[in-house]
């Protein structure tokens, strides 16, 4: 089974302890340059598969957290393993889907999967017609296999998204960092691509990151939480441990 | 359909709006000759091979013989903007290059050449150390003209033609540049540029400073018998204005005479008049050396102009020759003489 | 009754804008065609006509100075405008890194642009002399400013999403710029393009009449000298001609582009 541990090994519930830790933060922290401190020291750690989602309101550290994993900003303190490495830079190991308007408008559907696949070097190079195979491949998982040649601006906000995931995932990446995903589609579709990322998640076993500010979507889709409020954590477990309320009443 | 015709008929009719006004605008030109001219206008180079027109300026030969009529002067830097003038029908007579006045009458400008005004007077001066030492070592050289299709210009190709030489545009190895002959020093100084066919005073300008006079004012064409400036006339001028035509001619022969006869004196009026134009002080040799290198005159060879011609055919600035006995009408010019 | 509204649609097309350019061009040299050659209002050293020895046609059909000058001009300005290009571009990313590089020197690039490119003729004829690396200056001068001002300007404005993404993607340094940066400004780009094309014809034409190289600008000085106004109105006819089309090659490049972005409504 798949398991979330969360701070301290000593969790209640019943996670197998056999599971991989694929990603690890040692008091990990971050002030801006201006000395406001965003994230205080915080430990976590996650196992193979997990499904993590984090909450907060703005400025409670969640971007601060996902943009540390993403390796787009240097925590100044502590230590942070992804595998068991330092995480110093963006790396393909953890590949970010962003809230909207990331895919590339100059790339087909098929390119934009393809993209990252050719900045893949050394042994796990693939040729030209391997990565359109792998492209192909990806596309179909999240079903949009017929829209491969289409360009980005035919498609609509919940098929954009299902490309980017893809594209994240094309990479195959250790942990799949989700940035708000469906925060700006209509409440149909986040739904509809909630029970697909739910589907992918279980098919592929990937461990994935969800930040969101939508407590019902996380409570929804994690398997644990993490909520954090003004850089520090409020709240954190397995998702069945809390309903709604508790974390209301918590993050105010 | 009805629709598209009416679109097309209205453009047409805008179109021809704004073309009619011009169409008058334009035709005023003519009618301003068409009458008795009460002012003669004239144009001529600051150049030694235009001495005739700045000693009859100086000595007011001019003004004298034209009388109560008034004369406006003015002067040009090259054949081009002369040629300019005159098509715009702002010159009535006027000091030009055999070369440009044939360009003109191809052309159906109203010219006529009614005397001869300089022979010779051309030099090819080359750069000190450019290792040209005579016409043949012209080749892979950059040689310049004043202006592309000029006097000087034809009389290089027919340099270049007697050498079996030939330009790079037409396959051969010499570079032809126009560049003024103001500006050939500078070009020379900076190895830009090889040769110059220049007329005088620049000949005598460039020897003065290291340059090297390679063809002289005689072995550059027909031994130096050859037209480099003649008396141009707008023949609707000429037509309406016949005795302002033999005035003006007569202050010509005046001003030639004077300066083939006093040469001390005259070499003096002109360095007056061209420092007064160009602001440049000519030295005295040089300006002895240029008149001694040109042939002030008001005789000029037929057959040379016919073969100016016959080379600005060649070099492809003219496709027709034109019709020598209707250009060249010497017949005012022969009744002073007499 | 839609279905009429529908057929009425598909039968009447509307016609397109090249279609009028040509009417136009034909009225007019309709016009002028009954103007010169059969009216013969103008004298034909002031207007020439289309037909005949004076005529503007047989500037093309017997002069072949105007053959050999047209491939040279296109071969100097396929040097210059790709070198202004590449220039333009290595610039414009050096400009791109800096705030306040691209505060000084875009300053002075946009001082430059303001002026005429002939200006800098006399200067690049003493610098280089009068040969086509003088053409070439001035060309590659007006043809890179506008190039490295767009690609300074775009580059800096990428959307940072599409950075984030290429970089969370593994692309980095040059595969960064070469897979993203770039084509992330190629829409601002493509306008830049085009201005710099103009700006470096217009070098061109200029650079060629005043250093006396063969090609078309020399054609207009040929004409000039020898009062032949047909060659200057032939050539001019050749310079807007030649102008146009590239104009129209770039402005459907990019229509295309703007359109693969998703930028234009129409599809």
């Amino acid at each position: 089974m798949i398991s979330t541990l969360l701070r301290s090994e000593a969790m209640p519930q019943a996670i197998p302890r056999n599971s991989e830790i694929i990603l690890e933060l040692k008091q990990v922290s971050y002030r801006y340059p201006s000395g406001k401190v965003a994230l205080e020291p915080l430990d976590l750690c996650i196992h193979r598969g997990e499904f993590l989602c984090v909450v907060g309101p703005s400025g409670s550290g969640k971007s601060t957290l996902l943009s540390l994993l993403a390796g787009f900003l240097k925590y100044q303190s502590g230590e942070l393993l992804l595998s068991g490495q330092r995480l110093t830079h963006p790396n393909m190991g953890q590949t970010l889907v962003q809230q909207e308007h990331a895919l590339f408008p100059w790339r087909t559907v098929l390119g934009n999967i393809e993209f990252g696949l050719e900045f893949v070097w050394g042994k796990k190079r693939l040729n030209k017609t391997e990565r359109k195979n792998k492209a192909l491949e990806v596309l179909r998982l999240v079903g949009l296999e017929e829209f491969a040649q289409r360009r980005v601006h035919e498609l609509s906000g919940g098929q954009r998204q299902r490309v980017s995931i893809a594209r994240a995932l094309a990479l195959d990446p250790e942990l799949l960092l989700l940035d708000e995903p469906f925060s700006a589609l209509d409440v149909s579709t986040r739904n509809k691509l909630g029970e697909e990322l739910l589907e992918l998640w279980r098919k592929t076993g990937k461990t994935i990151l969800f930040v969101t500010h939508n407590l019902d979507e996380a409570l929804h889709l994690g398997q644990q939480i993490l909520a954090l409020k003004e850089g520090k954590v409020a709240l954190e477990g397995p998702t069945e441990q809390f309903t709604l309320q508790d974390l209301q009443a918590m993050l105010e | 359909m009805r629709r598209t015709m009416f679109h097309t008929l209205t453009i047409t009719l805008l179109t021809s709006m704004v073309l009619i006004p011009t169409i008058s605008a334009l035709s005023t030109v003519s009618a301003v000759s068409a009458q008795k001219a009460t002012v003669v206008r004239l144009g001529y180079f600051p150049n030694l091979t235009h001495a005739a027109a700045l000693v009859g300026l100086a000595k007011n030969y001019f003004t004298q013989e034209l009388g109560s009529v008034k004369l406006e002067a003015k002067s040009f830097v090259s054949g081009t903007t002369l040629n300019e003038a005159f098509a715009a029908g702002e010159i009535d007579i006027g000091y030009i290059g055999p070369g440009p006045a044939i360009n003109a009458a191809v052309r159906g400008m109203p010219i006529q050449i009614i005397a001869g005004a300089s022979n010779a007077g051309a030099v090819l001066v080359a750069r000190k150390g450019a290792g040209i030492s005579s016409y043949k070592d012209l080749a892979g050289k950059k040689v310049a003209v004043p202006s592309l299709g000029n006097t000087q210009d034809i009389s290089l190709r027919h340099i270049l033609k007697e050498q079996g030489l030939q330009l790079t545009q037409e396959g051969g190895t010499v570079a032809l540049v126009p560049i003024a002959p103001a500006d050939v020093a500078t070009a020379f100084a900076s190895k830009q540029l090889d040769a110059a066919l220049v007329p005088e005073p620049w000949g005598a300008v460039l020897e003065q400073r290291g340059g090297v006079i390679i063809g002289n004012e005689k072995t550059i064409w027909r031994e130096g018998n050859y037209p480099t400036t003649v008396v141009i006339v707008n023949t609707k001028f000429a037509a309406n204005n016949p005795e302002l035509v033999k005035a003006f001619l007569k202050a010509h022969v005046k001003s030639v005479n004077f300066i083939n006869t006093n040469g001390p004196a005259a070499q003096g009026v002109i360095a007056a008049k061209l420092f007064e134009l160009t602001k440049q002080k000519i030295e005295p040799l040089q300006l002895q050396r240029s008149l001694k290198r040109t042939v002030i005159t008001t005789k000029f060879d037929l057959e040379a102009l016919k073969e100016y011609g016959d080379l600005n055919k060649e070099a492809g600035f003219i496709r027709t020759l034109p019709d020598f006995n209707q250009l060249v009408n010497l017949e005012v010019l022969k009744s002073i003489q007499k | 009754m839609q279905q009429t509204i529908g057929s009425e649609r598909q039968v009447k097309k509307p016609i397109a804008l090249w279609v009028w350019n040509l009417v136009g061009l034909f009225v007019f040299l309709g016009l002028w065609f009954v103007a010169t050659d059969v009216l013969k209002l103008y004298k034909p050293y002031v207007i020439p006509p289309i037909l005949g020895e004076q005529g503007i046609l047989i500037e093309f059909t017997d002069n072949p100075a105007m053959w050999k000058s047209i491939p040279q001009s296109i071969m100097r300005i396929a040097i210059g405008y790709g070198t202004a290009v590449v220039l333009g571009s290595i610039v414009g990313i050096i400009l791109s890194i800096s705030t306040g590089l691209r505060g000084i020197v875009g300053g002075w690039l946009t001082a430059i642009q303001s002026v005429p490119s002939i200006a800098f003729v006399p200067l690049a004829i003493l610098w280089f002399g009068l040969n086509e690396k003088a053409v070439y200056f001035v060309v590659i001068l007006e043809g890179f400013i506008p190039v490295a001002l767009a690609i300074s300007s775009s580059l800096a404005n990428v959307s940072p999403s599409l950075r984030i993404a290429g970089r969370t993607l593994g692309a980095k340094g040059l595969g960064l710029y070469l897979k993203v940066l770039f084509p992330a400004s190629l829409p601002n780009l493509t306008t830049a393009l085009r201005t710099s094309w103009s700006f470096a014809w217009r070098a061109l034409i200029g650079g060629e009449l005043l250093t006396s190289n063969q090609g078309i600008g020399q054609l207009l000085e040929t004409g000039r000298n020898t009062s032949n106004s047909a060659l200057v109105i032939a050539t001019i006819f050749v310079i807007g001609t030649l102008g146009i089309v590239m104009d129209s090659v770039m402005r459907s490049w990019e229509t295309t582009i703007r359109r693969n972005y998703g930028l234009e409504v129409n599809a």
